[in-house]
């Protein structure tokens, strides 16, 4: 376990390490080495990634062409954040295809589906919490659904404060940013949770953590 | 693998997590919510199967107990006592049945209370009913006390206090009488002769360990001819309940000052899914047309370009287990067959073709109808609008408008459709081990089968399938087990000699035709080995409109009774078997049905099955026939009944399948009402394309 936090560590790193976007000279050589070095540094858990990596579309190769097209996504519950390829961009409706096989989608950079997670977030409403990172901070009500035991849809309805926490630099993986942070608390059907927004100066969502489900829990996301 | 592991763990970890009713319900010896020996007025969660082990020095019981509803519950019980019969005679073996009301919750000062039956209609072995009060004091004792009649008025017995209605209830009639042959509902016993207090004490040490002290009015362990079972000292039982985690519990008891006695038992919920909504693979996204002309245009254009036939669609559905059957475009609307092989419910794999076709169909195809197929007919028509999958795709509520928003009806003609390219093998075989429990076989009442399944399949046609297995078992039986006599062919009883001389044996090889000859009419015809006992040829047609809840449906067969070397010869015995059958699916999850006929003894009569039916695939029902054939003539039990369970393999596994495991726990091998065993019958092929199941499972579509 430990070898492999450190495989991913030291992977993370090396791609920190390399600075513009689009200069694709540098970039190449430095993801293919990284992207190797998790399956390598990880000993028998490592399968999973050395599988995950040669599946079609996640080479560095791909990744370097186009890193608009990829986001690092993770779920702290199950394994370190991996390579996340953009399937269907529908006027801000995105759906990235996790390496490790399971699907996100976003709504204007808020978290409004999951696939194949078990627990998954089925849809959501999120349309107040975009206004209200959009004009600061303020108050929203979402929307989850989720399927039951019997597959029945449960919606749960969450009461949220959204405040915005100043700037600070943070890490993209391929680059650091300075970023406004903001916190979303929410509140309801018997579950509290707190998602954290890192957003540019339009507005765009750089990197987040979001509230998924009772067991999956947080999914960790950020743009290259 | 190691996300599927972890999801499960954590998955697993959420399922069971401990509510206080679930931690302080625990079971009995007999398999019920209680004490040791006695009841409680508590109830389990609802849909709880509770299923336990429980054995003493002299006997052991195997009881499986079911929360039907959140106040009633219903216990099926196997046990065995020593020397019942005897000195010398061994294990004497009894079923019973218990039924228990709960009449009113727990309130602040008022108790629980409850009433039961036990034993009400097997032999009446344990025969006794009760009346039973339990209240909780703050977070960890439970206190009851109830009053009992039968088997449960023995110890410091009374006069009956419903004497005073009555003098009827002064004497109750003997319980158990040498000849008999059980099975009845003894409805003149109910609540009849002497009482008895009982009552105990439960303390919940912590959330994992229980101690129980009960005071028993049963002294009824005696033999058949009055002798003392155990040395009973006092009717005072001690025991110690440890429930490490809420899917089991473990319990030592002390009995009477005299026997030890250890239970294990096992609790599953089926509303209560490990996998959650499971991990299926995630679908394509919804594919978004393009709203400007140009667009639209490049994007029909490169639709033209990947040519006219229907590859790449099938090839994007075979991906998904879903095989093509055929397509048509007409100006906006588009019309899809398919077959599913891969999901349990038809909304999810209509959701995976929807998502499909949002990429393959041309910006002016407005409407989807969707017909989905089992066995080459098609079971109905669903028609959805695109803008609606566009515009719905991860919203919240999204399940319920799309719901709403279709035209579910009969599937059309099929006339029109450009076929999807031919399956390139159609003929499918695969081997797999297999376990079966062979149960209540004369004296031996549980035996394990276990061994190789060779099963193949080649469909000439879609609607035309032969199919075959053959069973290899490693159990090595030599003994076809006590088969008692009986008046009655020897359609069901020779079972035994079957699983002896039948190995390697061909279990069903048959060829089966299906068809759709009017809008909501659909047939089979079977020729062959139809089943393990018979061969012959069946036909079966079944009336059952889309949006309609009852099914009518009526078959035929002519069938002859195989050889016990299970391969293809036949012996004398030759039969027509005919059924008339109605199907009721209740809209609160119960399932009715009503088959009345000629069984394969040429006995006339009829079988009422009612089945508690989940949403998620599981099933949980009983069943009783009752014929011409008089009790004495039947055999032990005087006429066949049973309980049977169905567990869909998603629900175990996390992974989408149509298989599930399907287990009669409690039917006996005789030859009274015994019906064929046909595979692919119609309704179940029909009906999970129909109204009901759809609107069941549509949470799925989206899934």
């Amino acid at each position: 376990m430990k070898m492999r936090l450190m495989g991913v560590l030291a992977a993370a790193a090396m791609l920190a390490g390399c600075g513009d976007l689009g200069r694709q000279g540098i970039l190449l050589p430095l993801a293919s080495r990284a992207i190797p070095a998790l399956g390598a540094a990880t000993g028998g858990g490592g399968d999973r990634f050395a599988v995950a990596s040669r599946r079609p579309g996640f080479t560095p190769q791909d990744i370097a062409a186009n890193t608009g097209a990829f986001m690092f996504i993770g779920i702290p519950t199950m394994g370190p954040p991996v390579p996340a390829r953009l399937i269907a961009d529908n006027a801000g409706h995105q759906t990235y295809d996790v390496q490790v096989g399971f699907s996100v989608s976003f709504r204007d950079g808020l978290l409004v589906a999951t696939r194949s997670l078990g627990e998954d977030l089925m849809g959501a409403d999120v349309s107040q919490v975009r206004a209200a990172l959009d004009a600061g901070g303020g108050t929203a009500i979402r929307r989850h659904d989720v399927l039951d035991g019997m597959d029945q849809v449960v919606t749960s309805t969450f009461s949220c404060t959204i405040t915005a926490q100043g700037s600070e630099e943070t890490d993209l993986g391929l680059r650091q940013v300075m970023a406004r942070k903001f916190s979303e608390d929410c509140q309801g059907s018997g579950v509290r949770f707190e998602n954290l927004y890192w957003l540019d100066g339009d507005g765009t969502i750089l990197s987040s953590r979001q509230y998924v489900s009772r067991t999956v829990a947080y999914l960790r996301g950020n743009q290259l | 693998m190691t996300r599927l592991l972890t999801t499960s763990l954590f998955a697993l970890a959420a399922a069971t997590a401990v509510t206080a009713q679930d931690r302080n319900v625990r079971y009995t010896l007999y398999g019920t919510p209680g004490l040791i020996e006695m009841p409680t007025a508590m109830s389990a969660p609802e849909s709880e199967i509770a299923s336990q082990v429980a054995i003493t020095g002299f006997s052991h019981r195997v009881n499986l107990t079911f929360q039907v509803t959140p106040r009633l519950s219903g216990t099926f019980r196997y046990s065995g006592v020593d020397e019942f019969d005897g000195p010398g005679t061994g294990q004497f073996y009894d079923r019973s049945f218990d039924l228990r009301y709960r009449l009113t919750d727990e309130g602040d000062w008022l108790p629980a209370i409850a009433v039961g039956l036990q034993d009400f209609m097997g032999t009446s072995l344990y025969s006794s009913e009760y009346l039973v009060a339990t209240k909780t004091f703050g977070d960890s004792i439970r206190v009851t006390a109830g009053l009992g009649w039968g088997r449960l008025g023995t110890y410091n017995g009374f006069d009956n206090p419903l004497g005073a209605i009555s003098p009827y209830f002064d004497e109750r009639p003997d319980d158990f009488g040498e000849g008999t042959t059980g099975g009845m509902v003894e409805i003149d016993r109910f609540f009849r002769g002497p009482a008895a207090i009982f009552g105990g004490l439960e303390y919940a040490v912590t959330d994992e360990w229980l101690v129980k002290l009960e005071y028993s009015s049963d002294d009824a362990y005696y033999d058949r001819r009055g002798n003392a079972l155990i040395d009973r000292a006092t009717p005072v039982n001690v025991g110690l309940s440890w429930r490490p985690r809420p899917g089991y519990q473990i319990e030592l008891a002390y009995l009477y000052g005299s026997e030890l006695a250890l239970s294990g038992t096992i609790l599953i919920n089926p509303n209560e899914r490990p996998f959650f909504s499971g991990l299926d693979s995630a679908p394509p996204p919804v594919a978004l047309r393009p709203s400007d002309v140009a667009a639209a245009a490049s994007w029909d254009a490169a639709l033209a370009a990947r040519g006219p036939d229907n590859s790449r669609i099938a090839t994007a559905l075979e991906a998904e287990g879903i095989d093509l059957a055929g397509i048509s475009i007409n100006g906006g609307t588009a019309v899809v067959r398919y077959t599913n092989d891969r999901f349990r419910t038809e909304s999810q794999a209509m959701g995976r073709v929807a998502r499909i076709l949002s990429a393959e169909l041309p910006v002016g195809v407005e409407t989807i109808t969707f017909e989905p197929m089992q066995r080459g007919i098609a079971l109905s028509a669903v028609t959805l609008t695109r803008s609606d999958l566009e515009s719905l795709e991860n919203t919240s509520g999204a399940a319920a408008a799309l719901f709403a928003a279709a035209d579910i009806g009969p599937a059309g003609t099929g006339a029109g459709l450009t076929p999807g390219p031919v399956e390139d093998n159609p003929f499918r075989y695969g081997i797999t081990p297999y376990l079966a429990l062979l149960v209540f076989d004369g004296d031996r009442p549980v035996r394990a089968d276990y061994g190789l399944h060779l099963t193949a399949e080649y469909e000439l046609a879609p609607n035309l399938l032969a199919s075959g297995r053959i069973r290899y078992s490693l159990a090595g039986f030599d003994d076809p087990g006590a088969i008692s006599p009986s008046t009655l062919p020897p359609v069901r009883r020779n079972i035994g000699f079957y699983n002896v001389e039948g190995n390697p044996g061909i279990e069903h090889l048959q060829l089966a035709w299906y068809g759709r000859p009017a809008q909501n009419v659909y047939s089979r015809v079977s020729v062959g080995l139809l089943e393990t006992m018979f061969g012959g040829i069946s036909a079966e047609l079944l009336w059952k409109p889309v949006d309609s809840r009852l099914a009518l449906g009526a078959e035929v067969s002519h069938v002859w009774q195989r050889e016990f070397d299970m391969l293809l010869g036949f012996q004398d015995y030759e039969t027509t078997t005919a059924h008339l059958s109605a199907y009721y699916d209740f809209e609160n999850g119960w399932h009715g049905q009503l088959d009345v006929g000629q069984y394969l003894a040429g006995d006339v009569g009829a079988t009422v099955s009612i089945d508690r039916t989940f949403e998620n695939g599981w099933r949980l029902g009983g069943y009783f026939t009752l014929t011409n054939v008089d009790a004495e003539d039947f055999g032990e039990g005087s006429f066949d009944k049973g309980i049977r369970l169905t567990i869909p393999f998603d629900y175990l596994l996390g992974q989408p399948s149509r298989r599930d495991i399907a287990n009669n726990l409690a039917s006996l091998t005789r030859d009274g009402g015994a019906r064929l065993n046909i595979q692919g019958r119609l309704y179940e092929t029909v009906r999970d394309g129909h109204l009901a199941d759809l609107d069941d499972s549509w949470g799925r579509f989206w899934r």
